[in-house]
């Protein structure tokens, strides 16, 4: 399955994307805190961030009430948002 | 207290003006000082229009002033809050020939030189004979405000230099727009000499102040007037010193630090396909990535914001590979005036903005009016449409001087489409050109307190990242009721917008460790809500019910329709306590502990 991160969490992981076989969303997120450093653990469980994150699976947006029950397949393409909030 | 408790009020029609101590005016009057007025902001500020009659000239009254936490770290404020705000009557908030009330807000330095003069602001009535700058000068003995005639064609940049270079050290000014009657002409906040100017710029207060003849108004403070709080409990310093550290390196501010406004944006916005372009008609621009600052990036520019102080910097500065330094960027102004325009070239972007700001018009308000004007050639067939940047540097600086079709624009996206047609296309609220988000994913605009702002009610995100929800009248209702007090305390303590997740929650210790006072988060939640109360008891006195809470007909796509936006209104109206027809009564007083404020029903 191919990640893809934008704006912040791509500056926290110092990546673009990369291939994840996570089963589902939350365990993807805990995958993305293991493998990225400290900073990223930091930033999505410590300081809050999980709730925020605007997650979009094969081209639509999980709505934030399915986020814990979103199944994830081999061949998905999961983009992570993180809003910024005004401008 | 961090608050001084004085204010200057100044009468320009009979050219006087008195300090006045409003902490004890307050007692006299309410027998004790609320909350809202303690905390400042618009919370200080809207009380002091609720006793004006109904309003036909957004040059009546004008409040600038600052929060409780407005200063510098020095004075024992968290970092990053030097927030000014200006409350007027606003002249694109317009119904029947009444306006409503607006306030705009920025940064820069001009909040902690109007402290350091040992006041917490400024109350503005009556009209000067002449343009002036109201010089306020506190390095004396004796606090005085003086009268210095000044040319109201300089640029706001001019303005500023030249208040420094008189030794006012802070200032508010209107650029030329403003007395030509630009309807969204902006305020400028200054920070240092020679550097950018901050923009109070949404609903028209360059307008309202230029109307009274007031070009600029200078602070210079004297020695030790900065209120301070007194003796702090060790603890309480050690605590800030915390909350300072993750306001500087924290993940509540790191990625306005990191990306800007405008590059966490478009790192959001454009992959979920809500990039507004082409007058918000097109959500989807396959040129987006032109101005997206990672690919400027790899083309060589760099885009910081080096030098500045502030720990938010939530604007950045472009620098091309040649070494040209080009205007600061915002998200909304490049949005709006970019893609929202159907334009891509930066440098065109960079010189549209900077002809904004120096002519003190909101670039927010003249993306829009100049993208539907666009769209409305493009029906028509004749005239220049989406993509033209030379038509967008023209008519910028047509509708700054208010020339040819400029004058009609300058007017505002709402006047100017009940002249030519094309309304179900002119992107506003209560008059108010909308922010660079989509009008679908928020049906918070309708009830925003200034019109279509996303700061005035923040509901936008939350309408992109939940496409089900988007459909349920309940939970559109629920997010904005929600939404209305959080929106309203970002507004009315004196720390910017995007300290928001850091400072808000801490707001009971501030109050009781900065003001001297106990505050519980309800009762800072019930201030919130009071002063939105007395906004819109000042709205509906001016005319404004719920036949204004409404939407443009282009913001109805996907599941958002005009049912659900009147389903929705109803339910809103039975959460915040106002009735059928969207206005406060004595119930919603009572519910909000205000039975005092009947007397102005």
């Amino acid at each position: 399955m191919k990640i893809v991160l934008y704006g912040i969490l791509r500056s926290i992981a110092g990546v673009k994307e990369f291939s994840s076989g996570a089963v589902s969303l939350p365990a993807l997120l805990e995958e993305l805190a293991a493998d990225f450093g400290e900073r990223m653990g930091k930033y999505l469980y410590e300081e809050d961030n999980v709730e925020s994150l605007t997650v979009v699976l094969n081209g639509r947006v999980v709505p934030r009430s399915r986020k814990k029950e979103t199944r994830l397949g081999e061949s998905d393409i999961v983009e992570l948002l993180s809003p910024i909030g005004g401008g | 207290m961090t608050i001084s408790g004085e204010i200057l009020r100044y009468d320009l029609g009979r050219e006087s003006y008195e300090f006045v101590d409003w902490l004890e005016e307050d007692r006299q009057k309410n027998g004790s000082v609320s909350l809202r007025r303690l905390m400042g902001g618009i919370g200080f500020a809207f009380e002091e229009f609720i006793q004006d009659g109904p309003c036909t000239d957004p040059s009546t009254r004008f409040v600038i002033n600052t929060g409780f936490l407005t200063g510098l770290p020095r004075n024992g404020v968290p970092s990053g809050c030097t927030r000014t705000y200006v409350s007027f009557y606003s002249s694109t908030k317009e119904k029947n020939g009444q306006y409503g009330i607006s306030y705009a807000a920025a940064g820069g330095l001009a909040g902690p030189h109007i402290k350091s003069c040992g006041i917490d602001g400024v109350v503005l009535e009556g009209k000067s004979k002449d343009p002036v700058g109201i010089m306020i000068d506190a390095s004396g003995e004796e606090k005085e405000a003086g009268l210095l005639e000044m040319d109201p064609g300089m640029t706001t940049m001019e303005t500023v230099n030249s208040c420094f270079d008189a030794g006012y050290k802070g200032s508010v000014v209107v650029g030329p727009a403003g007395f030509r009657g630009v309807r969204f002409s902006s305020v400028m906040v200054s920070y240092m000499p020679n550097d950018h100017v901050r923009a109070a710029a949404r609903g028209g207060p360059g307008l309202a102040l230029g109307g009274m003849n007031v070009k600029a108004v200078g602070f210079k403070g004297g020695k030790n007037l900065t209120p301070q709080p007194r003796d702090p409990d060790p603890d309480f310093k050690e605590w800030m010193k915390g909350l300072n550290k993750e306001l500087a390196s924290g993940s509540g501010t790191e990625k306005y630090k990191r990306h800007g406004t405008w590059g966490g944006n478009w790192a959001y916005l454009v992959p979920l396909k809500a990039l507004p372009a082409n007058n918000f008609s097109d959500l989807d621009p396959e040129d987006a990535y032109k101005l997206d600052p990672e690919h400027l990036r790899e083309k060589g520019f760099t885009i910081s914001q080096k030098g500045c102080a502030c720990p938010i910097m939530c604007w950045k500065i472009p620098k091309d590979p040649q070494g040209k330094t080009l205007w600061k960027m915002d998200y909304e102004n490049v949005d709006l005036l970019g893609p929202n325009c159907g334009v891509y070239d930066i440098y065109t972007l960079s010189s549209a903005i900077e002809m904004c700001d120096a002519q003190g018009i909101d670039a927010m308000s003249t993306g829009g009016v100049i993208g539907w004007y666009f769209e409305h050639n493009k029906r028509a067939g004749k005239g220049p449409t989406f993509g033209d940047g030379k038509a967008l540097l023209e008519l910028v600086e047509q509708i700054a001087n208010r020339e040819g079709i400029g004058e009609l624009l300058s007017e505002g996206v709402k006047k100017a489409s009940e002249e030519l047609g094309d309304e179900d296309i002119a992107m506003q609220v209560k008059g108010l050109e909308g922010a660079g988000y989509p009008f679908w994913s928020n049906l918070g605009y309708a009830f925003a307190l200034r019109g279509a702002c996303h700061t005035s009610l923040g509901t936008y995100t939350i309408g992109l990242a939940n496409p089900d929800g988007v459909a349920s009248a309940q939970w559109w209702a629920d997010e904005i009721a929600k939404a209305v007090p959080s929106s309203m305390i970002c507004q009315m303590n004196g720390s910017c917008y995007f300290t928001r997740k850091v400072i808000v929650p801490e707001l009971p210790k501030l109050v009781k460790n900065l003001l001297g006072t106990s505050a519980t988060k309800e009762d800072i939640q019930e201030s919130s809500m009071q002063t939105f109360i007395i906004a819109r008891m000042i709205d509906n006195r001016n005319g404004f019910d719920s036949t204004d809470d409404v939407m443009p007909a282009r913001s109805f796509r996907r599941s958002t329709t005009p049912e659900l936006l009147d389903e929705t209104r109803k339910l809103v109206y039975e959460k915040l306590g106002l009735d059928d027809g969207g206005k406060v009564g004595a119930g919603t007083l009572d519910r909000y502990g205000m039975a005092e404020f009947s007397r102005f029903l």
